[in-house]
């Protein structure tokens, strides 16, 4: 036994469940301990009138009956949609197009992605919150602009229509860390295919469509998936810029459970809220890798 | 109401009396943590832990206080302070695992984590708290008016009132505010500033606080939350609010007052409000925030001062009310209450603490403690004056003890909905009328009521 | 050719850099503001430099709550950021390649687990998890915040995976065959090829752990462990917000991370020269 596990690959420890249990070790355990316990009461207060601090009090499916007649409940999850559905692509499609850009080798390359990468490091702090009102407030350039154009009366901050733009603009503009991801993705990419590519005589659209895209599809697959969780989720900006306002327009999902959880003292009608999102969330995801099969290229 | 009111003031008087025998054995003022005799405890070897929300100028101060009753106790204070914005979510973590700091602050929201809370009656009656200098209408402010239960020590209060630039008023050539004036002076006002100014003469309007306000002041006896929280208090006569609803969106409709845009984009951020850098003349706020108010506007050269809450009669209620700002709070598991209730004296009544922290939370409570504040020509500046003086013109209104110093647990979804769906849809023309929303709005918040 | 690529290329570094001062306007607005005074900040007329520059605001703000200053708060976020960096990174390569390249019973529904757990709103997990460390008594220390950064953070594990999927799997049947095990293939093979990845990972986890508000928010409970993300807040409140010291503090704050970013980024440049418009 002894001389089998030195001589490499046959012993125990050398099974592909041993090799796997291994390595995966570290998550396995943060999931038991750390965030099995913690999503199932979760998942059991959804079924509880559950103040923080008092014992929670079994009601049975009430807070699932009650959601499907909350209509800021419903009304959230249309605004969370519309939110992802417009905010998602565009931060992708812009930290790609700026990750293609800054790979042009010049001097400069370095400078220039830092400077773009400067505006995710500011993340969500109160400076943010003040420049955005000021860029997109009722005397900042922005509504200055469209006012030239002749609209008059318009806002952003008043307008349950354009509320959620600054939001947007506001999420896409922080595009630094999908950015870097693609970046990396687009540094693994081995030259030589370019290099056949060229002597073939594909022009730099048909090298970006049949080679970087297809390589970089994995990557490109990743930045969707968490783009959409971290979409859904979408919760700072909203707090700090609109506060849901106004007239729920930018009430988006995440910042309605908190509010339910923490301000309205409902923590089980907030943890019924999350479910249903987890369960939206998984389909959209889980339809998003069954495609996914066709569209992205692994090497193996 | 006058009936609670006259309840109060018994059981306020009933403690006084009740402490009067513990006193008869001690020399008089014996607990009196400002006289000359007093003798702080030894606590050496004893930790009380504490936790406050506010800016890191408040930090300063009560870190100050903190280490001055450390050195005359012996004890070690472990403490911790949060931005008010997030306090209540890790007060609330901690709640959730019941193990709390000995001494916390709170807010009016205290209904809804009452039973994290110590009740101070033992402590008052025995006199490790002292309450002879503070007036029973003053700890009224942090009593529980269903079971007569003090919730905790206010350290200051402070009321919603209004501050103006008395320059844009000149300008326009229209009366200041007086302090009964009404509805009507304000909406003349506020036309006048605007045709003078080309802008919205008000900015800042604290919605749900203004509709109760109404209320009160629709009908002497009315009152939005009963003062035990336990109910509301006005009859389900939905015409005040009515008539603040159409008052307020037809006064935005003609610019007077600013489109929610505006008021979104400076939020709850008083100091980024126009009043500060002249362009409006009026905004609502609470007492406390005037000083940070002043200092901003004093950059641009501009002198504010405070008014009252307009009324809907001139002679008839006021609708305001002095309210305990902050109050500090005893935790039920503290291991150690008798010095908890130590800490929170000295917090409260030392004059030497006080004037370090010099009524930065509130205005104290305290009539020593103010007193000698107000005759600190180094401590009170023209700005802290009139916060003075307003507060001791609304606690001479005949209801400024009127209102419920709680705030019901389905206060805060009731004041969400109130600001987000009913005034802000009935801007949008959601509504047909102001009498709709007014009658739809009671009708939701007596369903949100019964869900708590 | 020669004439066209030169207007090209200072076409191309126009548009960059005007596109650039576009992305950095609010980044350059906090650094000018941490040097105005306050009306100056918040004024509807605001002037973008200021009028007078305020320069105490940085020792004004650097004094912090009095007894602590942010030299504490920097220690305190360079010691969480760093721990946890590491951490990151360690754990959750071995994951990802545990996930990605080995075969074993059970890999698909770890995988969806993984999933799952970025799926629930931190807000409804926050309390349950507090209690556990609080049970531990680990509450008021940087346990909470430090050690689950050991035991694989989902989103990095997830990106590496798909880097290691765009692996070619002949490397690792080669390395087999040369007499390496599934360990020495991690060690070997898989791990120097993710270097950019890896980069990108200590990059972005540095910066996230850093800027973290809500894990010191529950868990540090003493202002001798506050981070300066949670010490930056402490300048805000309804009744005034000394915002010159704030951002005077936030830019502060932008130097480690940035400073961070510029020494990795040299390892992520260079990429594919073909991929874009030539040079």
């Amino acid at each position: 036994m002894q001389a089998e596990k030195r001589s490499g690959k046959t012993g125990f420890l050398y099974k592909d469940n041993v090799v796997g249990y291994i390595f995966a070790a570290p998550f396995i355990i943060s999931f038991l301990c750390l965030t099995l316990i913690p999503m199932a009461l979760s998942l059991y207060y959804s079924f509880c009138n559950y103040k923080i601090a008092a014992v929670p009090e079994w009601i049975g499916v009430q807070n699932f009956a009650n959601l499907l007649r909350d209509s800021t409940f419903g009304h959230s999850l249309l605004v969370t949609i519309q939110y992802v559905i417009i905010g998602v692509p565009l931060k992708l499609v812009f930290a790609l197009f700026v990750a293609m850009l800054l790979t042009k080798p010049t001097r400069m390359q370095g400078f220039y992605r830092a400077v773009y990468y400067i505006p995710s490091l500011i993340g969500g702090s109160v400076a943010v919150a003040l420049v955005w009102k000021q860029l997109f407030g009722s005397r900042g350039p922005v509504v200055s602009l469209i006012k030239s154009l002749g609209a008059t009366g318009f806002n952003f901050f008043g307008s349950t229509t354009w509320a959620f733009v600054p939001l947007v603009l506001c999420n896409a503009w922080q595009f630094g860390s999908s950015m870097l991801i693609f970046a990396s993705g687009l540094k693994q990419i081995s030259k030589e295919y370019y290099e056949a590519a060229e002597i073939d005589g594909a022009g730099a659209v048909k090298r970006f469509f049949s080679i970087t895209l297809p390589i970089l599809s994995p990557i490109i697959l990743f930045n969707l998936i968490m783009q959409l969780i971290s979409g859904f989720m979408t919760f700072t900006q909203a707090q700090i810029i609109t506060d849901g306002g106004p007239n729920y327009a930018t009430n988006y999902i995440a910042l309605n459970i908190f509010k339910e959880g923490f301000a309205f003292q409902h923590m089980g009608y907030a943890c019924a809220q999350s479910w249903v999102m987890l369960l939206i969330m998984a389909a959209i995801t889980g339809i998003i890798f069954k495609t996914s099969s066709h569209w992205t290229f692994y090497e193996s | 109401m006058r009936k609670h009111l006259i309840a109060l003031l018994l059981v306020a008087a009933m403690l006084c009396a009740m402490a009067m025998p513990a006193l008869a054995e001690k020399a008089e003022g014996w607990n009196n943590v400002n006289a000359e005799g007093y003798e702080y405890p030894d606590y050496s070897g004893k930790t009380l832990s504490f936790m406050w929300w506010g800016s890191d100028t408040r930090a300063r101060m009560t870190e100050e206080v903190i280490h001055l009753w450390e050195e005359k106790t012996g004890a070690t204070v472990e403490f911790e302070w949060y931005d008010g914005g997030t306090y209540w979510t890790q007060f609330q973590a901690k709640m959730a695992a019941n193990d709390l700091p000995d001494v916390f602050q709170m807010g009016n929201n205290w209904l809804t984590y009452y039973d994290t809370i110590e009740p101070l009656n033992a402590y008052i009656e025995d006199g490790t708290i002292d309450t002879t200098a503070i007036s029973p209408a003053m700890l009224a402010t942090t009593i529980n008016q269903a079971n007569g239960d003090v919730t905790g020590m206010s350290n200051g209060t402070n009321a919603r009132c209004f501050a103006y630039n008395p320059a844009l008023f000149d300008e326009a050539g229209v009366a200041y505010p007086t302090e009964n004036w009404t509805w009507d002076d304000f909406a003349a006002a506020g036309r006048a500033i605007t045709e003078a100014t080309g802008n919205p003469a008000i900015t800042t309007l604290e919605y749900n606080s203004l509709a109760f306000s109404t209320v009160t002041q629709w009908k002497e006896g009315y009152n939005f939350y009963a003062m035990d929280g336990s109910d509301f208090a006005f009859e389900g006569d939905t015409e005040p609010l009515a008539f603040i609803f159409d008052l307020l969106t037809t006064l935005q409709k003609e610019g007077v007052i600013a489109d929610y845009g505006i008021q979104n984009e400076i939020g709850t951020n008083i100091e980024a409000d126009w009043i500060a850098f002249g362009d409006a003349a009026m905004i609502m706020l609470s007492s406390n925030q005037f000083q940070a108010l002043s200092n901003v506007a004093a950059e641009s050269g501009i002198t504010l001062e405070l008014a009252t809450i307009p009324r809907v009669y001139a002679d008839g209620q006021s609708g305001m009310v002095v309210r305990s700002s902050q109050e500090m709070s005893m935790w039920k598991g503290s291991e150690d209450k008798e010095m908890a209730a130590n800490f929170l004296n000295f917090f409260v009544n030392s004059i030497e603490a006080n004037e370090i922290l010099n009524c930065e939370r509130g205005v104290s409570i305290n009539s020593d403690v103010l007193a000698d504040l107000k005759a600190n020509a180094e401590l009170t500046n023209e700005v802290t004056a009139k916060v003075y003086t307003i507060i001791d013109l609304i606690g001479s209104f005949p209801d400024a003890a009127n209102s419920s110093p709680a705030e019901p647990a389905a206060n805060e979804e009731i004041s969400d909905v109130l600001k987000k769906t009913y005034f802000q849809g009935l801007a949008e023309g959601k509504f047909a009328s102001a009498q709709e929303a007014a009658d739809q709005f009671w009708a939701e918040a007596q369903e949100i009521w019964a869900k708590y | 050719m020669q004439r066209k690529r030169a207007i090209l290329n200072v076409v191309y570094h126009v548009f960059v850099v005007a596109f650039g001062l576009l992305m950095i306007y609010p980044v350059l607005w906090m650094i000018l503001s941490s040097f105005k005074l306050k009306s100056e900040i918040l004024g509807n007329k605001a002037p973008f430099l200021p009028s007078v520059w305020v320069f105490e605001n940085y020792p004004n703000g650097w004094q912090g709550s009095g007894s602590l200053t942010f030299a504490t708060y920097f220690r305190n976020s360079i010691i969480v950021s760093c721990l946890g960096t590491l951490g990151t990174v360690i754990s959750s390569a071995m994951v990802a390649y545990a996930l990605a390249r080995v075969n074993f019973k059970g890999r698909k529904f770890w995988f969806t687990a993984m999933i799952m757990t970025m799926l629930l709103p931190g807000q409804v997990l926050m309390i349950p998890q507090y209690i556990i460390w609080n049970r531990l008594g680990l509450v008021g220390t940087f346990v909470p915040l430090i050690l689950p950064k050991y035991l694989g953070w989902p989103f990095f594990i997830y990106m590496m995976m798909q880097f290691i999927r765009g692996l070619p799997k002949e490397l690792d049947e080669a390395a087999m065959i040369d007499g390496c095990n599934k360990y020495s293939i991690f060690s070997r093979i898989i791990l120097p090829l993710l270097g950019p990845s890896i980069i990108t990972t200590i990059v972005i986890s540095f910066y996230w752990i850093w800027d973290d508000y809500m894990g010191p928010l529950l868990y540090l409970s003493k202002p001798a462990l506050y981070t300066v993300s949670l010490a930056i807040k402490g300048f805000a409140d309804a009744q005034g917000t000394n915002f010159g010291p704030m951002f005077a503090m936030s830019s502060l704050s932008l130097i480690p991370v940035f400073l961070l970013f510029l020494f990795f980024n040299r390892y992520l440049m260079d990429g594919v020269t073909a991929g874009a418009v030539k040079g």
